[in-house]
């Protein structure tokens, strides 16, 4: 028994050990990584968040319909494929308290009015598990976490250590030119795909009695609280959509945003009066051409709103 | 409970800690393997312990009275009770649907309407395992190869021991039984061996099988979308995919078994090394296999009674064993295919006056498998052929790449665990016993060092492929 005893005790020390020689490294890796949708384009946030006027949040539809640069010189979009609410609340969070920023924020009711959603996109940030004690509590608030990661730290980087020595040695991009604005340049063979998806009929479930998804909820509040006491202008919207489905859904997020004092504003329908296939790669994305046209309209309704200048 | 779960994790160790503290007694340390066994069962669903329990009475009552009955003929109504209840337990729960369900399609195709049968029956996790492993118990004793045991606690921790509850190995009375009653003895050396096997099972189930899994699951679950190209990676993935899992789990069961002072059987022996199907099954779930071959193939007589009894047997043989991983067609054909390459192995075995074939075997046993996986994994009959058609259409565009990063790591993997089963296999040393070869500090920086790369790059996409049988 001693014997085992032994055994398992250096293996733990010896586990202890390596992980915290692995977590370094990749830290001082990951540190200089700041191309790539995930570790990169967070890092950059990191870096230029508390200098910025203006940034957007939400997902990739945020990430490709908002050129932040035409709302404000000073500005970040980091919206991303994959993120949600829980995600952006976080980032929210570590923003400056005493800078006035605007924060964009597209928000779509397909994503709030579900019955499943469990905050899991907040493990888009678990790199900074250890690192950032604001993520750290987020994390752990959302269940998200994993016990093991107060042991064995580098689980922070799980599944994540290739992407980032792959975006280190060989950067995506000039992140000095990027600022997290990624326009769909589409191609003739995108628009014929879209065409035929078009044929597809939609198969979205409109419940006009769901209610509001109480995990977002909770994030939405704590969004607008957390603007309202440090200086922040939160623009809630929705960008356009080809189609927009379920328009009762836009109404009760309304009314419901309205109750905490935010004013929402819906452009899902944006388009629908003039509507032209070059302005879509599919029926929820813009092309960088429809993406144009929406943030220039933005652009003069900010201005109108003397949101911006 | 998961082997792969943050509460195994504390179950284990506790449940370690004080069964070799009560080493001085082997009853109280079998009723702790007993509570601690239905604990880890009853933490998916408590309410299917009394499966459990029935078919532990069940047999412990039949063994006995088979053993006691003082003609063969009483002895075989005690067997059928056996038999009857057992595989009435897995008719009504994992076969009844699919019967109800086939009865109605038949009848629909003849004209007539019959109202839906089905019932909404939950599988209970393990009970495929459990009901082959009690029948081997009463079969045993009925063929005069075992003595029932009095001890109603060996034989229930016999039935319901954890390592092996849920997805095996199906472990035969005849080896686990006196292990159970024995003292056991802690031994630095097997639980250096079990140490090493938990973690290379869990690196094959969590890091290799996970990470290919989330590629399969893409392409499998819409094969319309994709082409040949997509669904030939997809397949071959799943080859391994299915392994990693199955064989990982059957180390974590095995390793965690030694830990408690116990030897189970092997259960995979690098099947995908095979020259032949028939050398392939004597690799892959060896636990199955045996039972089906010692319970089945040879009650049908086996190749005893001439070359078209034996084929005959082999087929029924294995579309029996194909049903016994699940209830549909996809699995009936999977077995097929299986018992008619057998078949033909067999015959051409006997024509040319070999035992197995040569290298040129490796390429036929790993087509065959391969095609047989693709019923195995395709949700239904439909969506197989669809699968086959494009692959064998030889169109192989560009294929289907998903998240760049998840399959350079699934195929870095597969190439690691690939590179190690080369090596173990070289060595001629069974996974079993490697890790008492090694020296304390080299299995501990061993261990270290895949516990990393667990970190590192596990998944969490799937639950153990077999827990559905």
């Amino acid at each position: 028994m001693k014997s085992a005893l032994k055994l398992v005790l250096i293996i733990l020390l010896l586990t202890y050990g390596i992980d915290k020689v692995v977590y370094v490294v990749l830290n001082t890796i990951s540190d200089k990584v700041m191309s790539g949708q995930s570790i990169g384009k967070l890092n950059q946030f990191m870096t230029v968040k508390d200098s910025i006027d203006l940034i957007a949040f939400g997902t990739s539809r945020s990430n490709h319909h908002i050129d932040v640069k035409k709302l404000k010189p000073a500005s970040y979009n980091v919206g991303m494929d994959g993120s949600a609410i829980a995600y952006a609340a976080t980032l929210i969070q570590l923003l400056p308290k005493d800078k006035a920023q605007v924060i964009v924020f597209n928000i779509d009711p397909n994503k709030v009015f579900v019955d499943d959603y469990d905050a899991s996109d907040i493990k888009g940030l678990i790199t900074k598990y250890n690192r950032n004690p604001t993520i750290k509590e987020a994390i752990s608030d959302a269940s998200q976490d994993n016990s093991l990661q107060h042991f064995l730290w580098s689980l922070d980087y799980n599944s994540k250590a290739l992407g980032i020595v792959k975006n280190y040695i060989s950067p995506k991009y000039d992140h000095k030119l990027y600022y997290g604005f990624d326009p769909l340049h589409i191609t003739d063979a995108q628009t014929e795909l879209f065409k035929k998806s078009l044929l597809k009929k939609s198969n979205y479930n409109c419940d006009a009695a769901k209610k509001i998804n109480p995990t977002v909820w909770k994030y939405l509040n704590q969004i607008n609280d957390f603007c309202k006491a440090n200086n922040k202008t939160l623009v809630m919207l929705t960008t356009p959509t080809y189609a927009p489905e379920c328009k009762v859904q836009y109404t009760t997020l309304e009314t419901e945003l309205k109750t905490i004092g935010v004013a929402y504003k819906d452009y899902s329908g944006f388009f629908l009066e003039q509507n032209d296939l070059s302005y879509w790669r599919d029926k929820t994305h813009m092309s960088s051409k429809g993406a144009d046209i929406f943030t220039e309209f933005l652009r003069k309704k900010l201005q109108k709103d003397s949101i911006i200048n | 409970m998961l082997f792969n779960s943050i509460e195994f994790l504390i179950f284990f160790p506790v449940v370690f800690a004080i069964y070799w503290m009560l080493k001085k007694s082997v009853s109280k340390q079998n009723i702790l393997l007993l509570i601690s066994s239905y604990v880890f069962y009853g933490w998916w669903d408590w309410r299917f312990l009394s499966l459990i329990v029935y078919s532990s009475f069940i047999d412990y009552l039949t063994g006995l009275k088979i053993e006691n009955s003082p003609t063969k003929t009483l002895k075989k109504r005690w067997l059928l009770v056996s038999l009857i209840s057992n595989l009435g337990l897995l008719a009504v729960f994992k076969y009844y649907n699919f019967f109800a369900d086939s009865f109605a399609q038949s009848m629909a195709s003849l004209g007539w309407q019959v109202d839906d049968l089905t019932l909404n029956i939950i599988l209970p996790v393990g009970i495929s395992f459990y009901t082959f492993q009690t029948l081997s118990y009463t079969i045993d004793i009925y063929r005069d190869k075992l003595k029932p045991t009095k001890d109603i606690v060996v034989f229930f921790t016999y039935v319901s021991l954890f390592p092996q509850l849920v997805a095996g190995p199906i472990e035969r009375a005849s080896n686990l039984i006196p292990q159970i009653k024995n003292k056991r003895i802690f031994k630095a050396s097997q639980f250096n061996d079990g140490i090493f096997q938990i973690i290379v099972g869990l690196f094959r189930k969590i890091v290799i099988a996970d990470n290919l899994a989330i590629y399969v699951d893409t392409v499998y679950e819409n094969p319309d979308l994709h082409n040949g190209s997509s669904l030939l990676i997809a397949t071959l993935f799943y080859a391994f995919q299915i392994y990693y899992d199955f064989s990982g789990y059957s180390d974590i069961a095995i390793g965690s078994a030694k830990l408690l002072g116990f030897n189970f059987n092997q259960n995979f022996n690098f099947p995908y090394f095979s020259k032949s199907i028939t050398e392939f099954w004597r690799r892959w779930h060896i636990s199955l296999s045996s039972w089906l071959k010692d319970y089945l193939y040879i009650s049908l007589g086996g190749n005893r009674k001439g070359i078209k009894i034996t084929y005959r047997n082999l087929l029924i043989t294995m579309l029996l064993g194909g049903l016994w991983h699940g209830s549909s067609w996809n699995f009936v054909i999977w077995g097929a295919i299986h018992g008619i390459a057998l078949a033909i192995e067999k015959f051409t075995f006997s024509k040319l006056n070999i035992k197995n074939f040569n290298a040129l075997g490796s390429l036929w046993t790993f087509t065959v498998v391969l095609l047989s996986w693709v019923f195995f994994r395709a949700q239904d009959l439909s969506s197989s052929m669809l699968i086959i058609k494009r692959i064998l259409s030889f169109d192989f565009g560009a294929p289907f790449i998903g998240n760049m990063n998840t399959v350079i790591i699934a195929i870095l993997m597969l190439f690691l665990g690939l590179s190690f089963d080369v090596f173990i296999f070289r060595k001629k040393v069974a996974l079993e016993y490697y890790g008492s070869s090694l020296k304390t500090g080299s299995l501990a920086v061993f261990v270290s060092i895949v516990i990393m790369i667990i970190t590192l790059f596990y998944s969490t996409s799937n639950n153990f492929i077999y827990f559905q049988f």
